[in-house]
């Protein structure tokens, strides 16, 4: 007996329950619950961001540029642990869309200041690990000639190329790049000069900054769906699991064909994830998909929220990345930790916000703290970082939680508000006497055209109500008692906890967190076109125990991740 | 005759070494001028620039809109724009026009409307700009059609050595409403060019030449000819790969890659070569600024540089983003510690101090106007020669009114507008202001906008 099928429970709830709700009025809800314009059916291929990716004519691979973060992590790999190349790289911010920098990267283009920065990066990266003045060549493995015309040479350009282009060099590239050493060392008399020169040209080609994919012709689905060659399995799953290039034993493990079959992609995803680049990366998706590493951008208050400052931002961010390598995609734990883990990480400023006794000393660091059920505190909904980022400058902002909550963890976007209507009802004190913040929200959306969506959005957030916009917790606002209590989806929750108990037991979250894994994998927008094979995925999790690592396994293996079905 | 002006980027960089490049804020281009100082001595016309000067969360109209209207001595300063007083001249003011397609919805929307005309993505303007399926806020909004600024550039910013520059003062803050608060400058879809808020950075790009800090080689600490070299063969050997890249993209991601190639094409040829021309002996590179926390400096600084490279001739297209669209900063400068945004939005106390705050933003707007003003050009000024289109996204921000936007004009673009004048456009467009600026900066255009399409020109405004 098979599970029932994702999408006609679940999705199909949802969209019964958005339809019943009488939150949308006025146009079409897509099947999968999300609003579209009722003449948008064919408007896919219309987009005019869409891209039509390598692979002409057939398939449809987004072009991605690295990310920041991709950038940093590779040029680990190419130069190794021991360089320290001690930089503040000074590249421009990753673009966010659809919530992933993932997916900003495959839209954005390198406009003229971003390519001077890769420039000024490069060559500041290749000086550095070819400095004239240090011993360089222990970077090549051995001494080259002083006019870099020989096999030393060479054989580290291709080395290096391979890493940074994640594919053998062709030979007129070796070529090309061996002349730009030589050169450069004859212009300058400095071999040093010499590598750095191509050092430099290799990090600013196109081949190392963007993902370059490829589908195997060889190598179909039995569906007809494309599926990525050797290379470039070994490109998505490194950069997916440790955010970085692939190294060389990656690389090996491509040319040897490991990832045409599913163990091979097994096996080298489990070799991934016992690495410590995997540690450290593996919480990146939830930090993204939360948004939390964007908490330092919402400026609290300052005259309600002296405290809140670039430094406790930066403490509540760290928390949760601690908290997410730690306790929830370490190895053997429930990722549904997500929404029910009462244990945390605090450092001394954290300590005093939450309210705890016995804070650590200060310069003391993070430590591990059991949170009392008293703090009303319970997974991520009970982090500073997640309760800020979501509120307002001056207020716990109700309804953005309560979107975002539905948003991200169940995947449904309610539609925009109607046109002409002011939506900033979050508009800090009123003239009215004291209200509670719930009070004033409820105020505001007693008008019929708006209570529909509000009544899906609003009580979600008005579960989180004991936590105040930096995330402190209150039991009263003005003097007057708040009130956490709601119905969600039918359930009557009080406060945090049990929003997160509601979370983790229901299954909408475990097909959302999986589809925008797949979005987040792939670098899309939309995941719906290939919602049946993510579905297949995200049934996977209850077997599986719910452990993120094992479900990376399977899902990399999966068609959702290792191939791509053809352009319509 | 503009090709004869490149400066010399390598003399600028000498001179800034050299200490020697202290704030003497003269022309570049007075020497090169005939004896009226109307136009170059070889023939060409002094050039004329285009600046757009954006700021987020609109305006309290009561302390914008002038009591008075017409030109000259027959109206006068508002509150908001008294820091103008010197440069009341070359100001034109355009109020009352209107948003008049569509159903006007708020920050993102606005931003699309002064600056692209609208967005011919969301053409009906019946579905908002977020309203992708798996957007979580509003980050789906993004510039789908050209900038002002961009337009121009294409027009105009061929010859100069940076078709056009980004500068800012404010990093966003507050909920992600996606490209749109980033930048000023689209090209198109999520192609924006973001501005750079470091002055000390903002000055490498316009007179450093070294990229990154990098060590020359050999044993000054000036970047030798060989460098130059150096980074050229790079560059050649990186669109070499480009050209075999682009043979595997469909169309939009090979058009992605083309605009990183133009990119690194635009840098190499910033790079010195032997054969360019000298700089006009006049054209001095003020000291490099230091670390600058403190935002007046910043901003002063920035105005300095942005005038600096307009009569250096480095540019003749520059858009400078004080704070983008529905920004939640706050400005301890003039004792606000709460939001903007959240201010535009609350009770009168609240709009007192929104209103603080967009004094202080026009007293720079203004310093920057002045300080062009003090630059001369020719027989004239900067403010001469130059237009800037002072606008944000909506009027007044409580309720996202977007009627009586508040146009502030500055410049004279070469004489084609009266100034010191305040018009009345009752029941006009904002498309239309902007069709107007764009032929007077010579774009062959006659028509514009997604929404608001105007092919009418507001000849009120010009001379």
């Amino acid at each position: 007996m098979t599970r029932p099928n994702i999408q006609a429970t679940v999705i199909g709830a949802s969209l019964s329950l958005l339809l019943s709700s009488g939150c949308y009025d006025g146009r079409d809800v897509d099947p999968e619950g999300a609003p579209q314009d009722v003449a948008d059916d064919g408007d896919q291929d219309e987009d005019p961001t869409g891209d039509d990716g390598v692979n002409v004519g057939d398939y449809d691979v987004p072009l991605r540029l690295l990310t920041r973060s991709e950038y940093r992590g590779s040029l680990r790999v190419l130069f190794g642990d021991e360089v320290d190349l001690g930089l503040d790289l000074d590249l421009v911010p990753d673009t966010v869309v659809s919530g992933f920098h993932s997916v900003g990267a495959a839209e954005v283009t390198v406009g003229e200041m971003a390519a001077e920065k890769y420039e000024a990066a490069a060559w500041a990266v290749a000086n550095r690990v070819f400095a004239a003045d240090s011993d360089w060549s222990a970077q090549m493995g051995c001494q080259p000639a002083a006019t870099l015309d020989d096999a030393c040479t060479t054989d580290y350009i291709q080395k290096l190329g391979r890493l940074a282009f994640r594919r053998p060099l062709t030979s007129e590239e070796l070529e090309l790049w061996a002349a730009i050493a030589r050169d450069a060392t004859a212009l300058t008399d400095e071999p040093a000069q010499g590598m750095a020169t191509v050092v430099s040209g290799i990090l600013q080609s196109p081949f190392f900054l963007y993902r370059v994919e490829t589908i195997d012709p060889d190598n179909a689905s039995e569906s007809g769906r494309g599926r990525f060659d050797g290379a470039s399995m070994a490109t998505r799953l490194a950069f997916l699991l440790t955010g970085a290039t692939p190294d060389e034993a990656m690389l090996d493990r491509a040319a040897q064909g490991e990832f045409d079959t599913r163990q091979g992609i097994q096996d080298a995803a489990r070799a991934l994830l016992d690495s410590d680049e995997a540690s450290a990366h593996l919480g990146e998706f939830f930090v993204e998909l939360a948004s939390v590493d964007s908490v330092g951008n919402i400026d609290k208050d300052q005259e309600s929220f002296p405290e809140f400052d670039e430094a406790l931002a930066a403490s509540m961010l760290e928390e949760t990345r601690l908290w997410l390598r730690e306790r929830v995609v370490a190895p053997g734990t429930d990722v549904r930790s997500l929404f029910d883990s009462n244990e945390t990480f605090v450092d001394t400023r954290l300590a005093e916000l939450y309210g705890l006794a016995a804070p650590p000393e200060p310069g003391a660091g993070f430590v591990p703290v059991a949170l009392p059920p008293e703090s009303g505190r319970a997974g991520l909904l009970g982090h500073a970082s997640f309760l800020s980022r979501h509120s307002s400058p001056h207020s716990s902002a109700p309804t953005r939680r309560g979107f975002f909550l539905l948003s991200a963890f169940l995947c449904q976007v309610p539609p925009p508000p109607p046109p002409d209507v002011d939506t900033d009802v979050d508009s800090g004190e009123e003239d009215e006497g004291p209200m509670t913040t719930r009070q004033r929200f409820e105020q505001h959306v007693t008008d019929p055209s708006c209570a529909g969506c509000h009544n899906l959005m609003d009580p979600m957030g008005y579960t989180l109500e004991h936590f105040d916009p930096i995330g402190r917790y209150r039991t009263d606002e003005h003097g007057l008692p708040v009130d956490a209590t709601a119905e969600v989806f039918g359930n009557t929750v009080n406060g945090a906890a049990e929003l997160g108990a509601w979370l983790r037991d229901t299954p909408m979250t475990d097909a959302c967190m999986v589809r925008n894994l797949y979005r987040y994998s792939n670098a899309l927008k939309d995941d719906l076109p290939d919602i049946e094979v993510i579905e297949q995925v995200a049934e996977q999790l209850p077997g599986l125990d719910y452990q993120w690592r094992e479900l990376l396994v399977d899902f990399v293996a999966s068609e959702a991740f290792r191939s791509i079905a053809p352009v319509p | 005759m503009l090709d004869q002006l490149k400066i010399s980027r390598r003399f600028a960089l000498r001179g800034a070494l050299s200490g020697v490049g202290v704030s003497l804020w003269l022309p570049v281009l007075d020497v090169m001028c005939n004896d009226h100082g109307t136009a170059f001595a070889q023939g060409g016309e002094l050039p004329t620039s285009f600046g757009v000067f954006y700021w987020g969360n609109g305006i309290h109209h009561n302390y914008w809109v002038p009591d008075t209207m017409g030109s000259g001595d027959a109206w006068q300063l508002s509150s908001h724009l008294e820091a103008f007083a010197e440069v009341k001249d070359y100001l034109t003011l355009v109020s009352g026009t209107q948003m008049l397609d569509g159903v006007f919805k708020g920050h993102g929307w606005g931003v699309c409307y002064v600056l692209a005309g609208g967005d011919s993505h969301h053409a009906d303007v019946t579905s908002d700009i977020d309203s992708h399926p798996v957007s979580f806020e509003t980050d789906e909004s993004t510039q789908f059609d050209p900038t002002v600024d961009q337009i121009v550039a294409d027009a105009i910013g061929g010859d100069t050595p940076f078709a056009s520059l980004e500068t800012g003062i404010l990093p966003y803050k507050g909920l992600n409403m996606g490209t749109v608060s980033l930048a000023i400058a689209h090209r198109g879809p999520y192609d924006y060019l973001p501005p750079e808020r470091d002055p000390a950075k903002l000055f490498d790009r316009l007179f450093g030449n070294i990229p990154g800090g990098s060590p020359p080689p050999g044993d000054g600490p000036t970047p030798s000819d060989i460098t130059h070299q150096l980074r050229r063969s790079v560059l050649d050997a990186v669109l070499e790969d480009a050209k075999r890249l682009d043979q595997k993209l469909g169309a939009a991601d090979s058009m992605r890659l083309e605009r990183h190639m133009e990119s690194i094409r635009a840098i190499e040829q910033r790079i010195p070569s032997p054969g360019d021309n000298p700089p006009p002996a006049s054209c001095q590179v003020p000291a490099e600024p230091g670390t600058i926390e403190e935002i007046t400096e910043q901003s002063q600084t920035i105005n300095r540089l942005i005038a600096t490279a307009l009569s250096c001739n480095l540019t003749r297209v520059y858009s400078h983003l004080w704070s983008g669209a529905r920004d939640d900063n706050t400005y301890p400068v003039v004792g606000v510690n709460a939001d903007h945004h959240g201010q535009t939005h609350g009770n009168n106390a609240a709009q007192e101090q929104a209103a603080t705050i967009e004094k202080y933003i026009f007293d720079q707007y203004a310093d920057l106007a002045t300080v062009m003003r003090d630059t001369p050009m020719g027989a004239g000024n900067l403010l001469d020669q130059t237009l800037i289109y002072g606008i944000t996204e909506v009027s007044n921000p409580k309720n996202h009114v977007h009627v009586d936007y508040p146009i502030t004009l500055m410049g004279r673009a070469g004489g084609m507008l009266r100034g010191n004048l305040h018009h009345q456009a009752q029941g006009q467009k904002v498309t239309e202001v902007v069709l107007t600026l764009m032929q007077v900066m010579g774009v062959e255009i006659d028509n514009w906008g997604t929404w608001d399409n105007t092919s009418s020109i507001m000849s009120e405004i010009l001379a």
